[in-house]
């Protein structure tokens, strides 16, 4: 059988390829997260938060070019996805009693192995190990589609939505996110390039266990030539992820202990560079951002 | 036709992506797991000599593996604590020995209850706890290899001054499980 990419095909394959990781994932996150007390779901949850964070706010531009007044529908389909380093993959834990209680390196949920701590009693030993990671992975994807409508007095909207229901293990997840793109340019009477600035929000909340948001605000530079367009910007962001959960380990907490943790995610600016290429109604783009942590971000776009 | 070529280069491309760039690991998940036993201490101020407190509790270890449905790659014990609850008495102190399938685990000697009030490691180096080579063999073993029947812990207590001691004692065990899905 002959499989036609046609546009239908195109956005069923990406909108799979969006779910398919995260549903497989989310139930052995929540329970390696629900066996941790609060001060260790900290520091392992917190590169996962700030990747989270960082994916949330990338992708949202791939020009600085609004028109004072025309029509724009764009609907792209954005894939971007955090670099993991090896600054991601460890944190500082302290054991349970009776084990000694200086805090030691083991894995964060992008690590490898939990640390093992020993201690002899007698003629024997026990041991604790730390959780393992779950993810084996040098970036963190994120997927979202998005529209594009303007242009208005210079100005754009940008919405991000997406709405999944409850599947068997799979939570109910349901992203939005909405902006605002002005034309900078359009006051500045001769500039060889086009400038916008932009404002951003977005939440993401993932079954009653995750609910993150990001916000952000920057500025964009974008030149095209023919079909290429080169672009960046510079953008001030901050995200969060509220963490709830009921802890089901046995030690420290009694189990069923309600555990809610508010965790910031590291980035808080980037800088971007991105190419654009456009055909007809057609648009791919590619960019990496930089900041705290780096991001790259591809995906593709129809419309006007 | 080109741009069916394109997409479908894209289409590669981020299938590649979100199948390489991220999966997940295949180390096991590490859950807590815990049993525990409890039992009144209660022993009058006299006489002060060293008897079982009944009755003679009972630690399933095979109930240990019960926190998850998936593989058990691999199972280790990594505390043994006492916990008073209800304490009844204040000024008492009282000495005695904990033995498990009838092997001595741990000596207490000269402890209050308020001592252990907050939950406290039998291996936390504190006065008046000694642990015994074999109760703990037994227990390693025992947590690692659960057998048919469970694990038999008597107390044998005796108070060590004039007042008596009563209180709930809790003992719990706690083991961590490897699993794989």
């Amino acid at each position: 059988m002959r499989i036609k990419f046609t546009l239908p095909v195109i956005l069923g394959l990406i909108w799979a390829l969006m779910i398919l990781p995260t549903h497989s994932a989310n139930a052995q996150i929540e329970d390696a997260v629900k066996q941790l007390t609060s001060d260790n779901a900290k520091g392992y949850l917190q590169p996962f938060v700030t990747a989270f964070g960082a994916n949330m706010n990338s992708g949202l531009y791939h020009s600085a070019d609004i028109s004072d007044m025309g029509l724009t529908i764009k609907f792209d389909l954005i894939a971007m996805g955090t670099l993991i380093g090896d600054g991601e993959k460890t944190y500082k834990a302290v054991p349970p009693l009776p084990f000694d209680q200086s805090a030691v390196n083991t894995a964060t949920i992008f690590g490898g192995t939990g640390t093992v701590i020993t201690k002899t009693v007698g003629a024997d030993s026990i041991e604790y190990q730390f959780q393992n990671g779950q993810f084996k992975t040098t970036l963190y994807p994120l997927a979202v589609p998005q529209l594009t409508i303007g242009d208005v007095f210079g100005t754009q909207a940008v919405i991000r939505y997406i709405p999944i229901p409850e599947i068997k293990d799979f939570p109910k997840t349901t992203l939005f996110g909405i902006g605002v793109r002005h034309s900078v340019s359009q006051y500045i009477p001769v500039i060889p390039v086009d400038v916008a600035g932009s404002v951003f929000y977005q939440s993401l909340k993932i079954g009653d266990m995750f609910t993150a948001k990001s916000f952000n605000i920057g500025a964009q530079v974008s030149k095209s030539f023919a079909v290429v367009t080169l672009y960046g910007g510079l953008q001030y962001e901050s995200s969060s992820m509220d963490v709830s959960y009921d802890y089901s380990g046995k030690y420290g907490l009694l189990t069923g202990t309600p555990v809610k943790l508010t965790m910031d995610g590291d980035n808080t600016f980037r800088a971007t560079i991105g190419l654009g290429l456009n055909l007809a109604i057609l648009h791919f783009y590619a960019d990496a951002n930089f900041g705290n942590v780096t991001v790259i971000s591809g995906g593709l776009g129809f419309g006007l | 036709m080109k741009t069916n070529l394109a997409s479908l280069f894209i289409v590669l491309i981020l299938t590649g992506w979100f199948l390489t760039g991220c999966e997940m690991t295949d180390n096991p998940l590490i859950l807590d797991s815990s049993i525990s036993a409890s039992t009144w201490i209660d022993i009058p101020a006299t006489p002060p000599v060293v008897a079982q407190i009944p009755p003679t509790l009972e630690l399933d270890t095979k109930a240990l593996r019960e926190v998850t449905g998936d593989n058990i790659e691999k199972i280790n014990f990594y505390n043994f604590t006492l916990t008073a609850d209800s304490i009844l008495t204040t000024t008492g102190t009282f000495s005695g020995y904990i033995t498990i399938d009838d092997d001595t685990l741990a000596i207490l000697s000269g402890l209050s209850p308020a001592d252990i009030k907050k939950e406290h490691s039998i291996f936390s180096e504190i006065t008046g706890v000694e642990i015994r080579n074999s109760g703990l063999g037994t227990l390693l073993h025992a947590v690692k290899t659960p057998p048919a029947t469970p694990l038999q812990v008597k107390i044998f207590m005796a108070p060590e001054t004039v007042a008596p001691v009563k209180f709930k004692l809790i003992l719990k065990v706690y083991s961590q499980i490897h699993a794989k899905s």
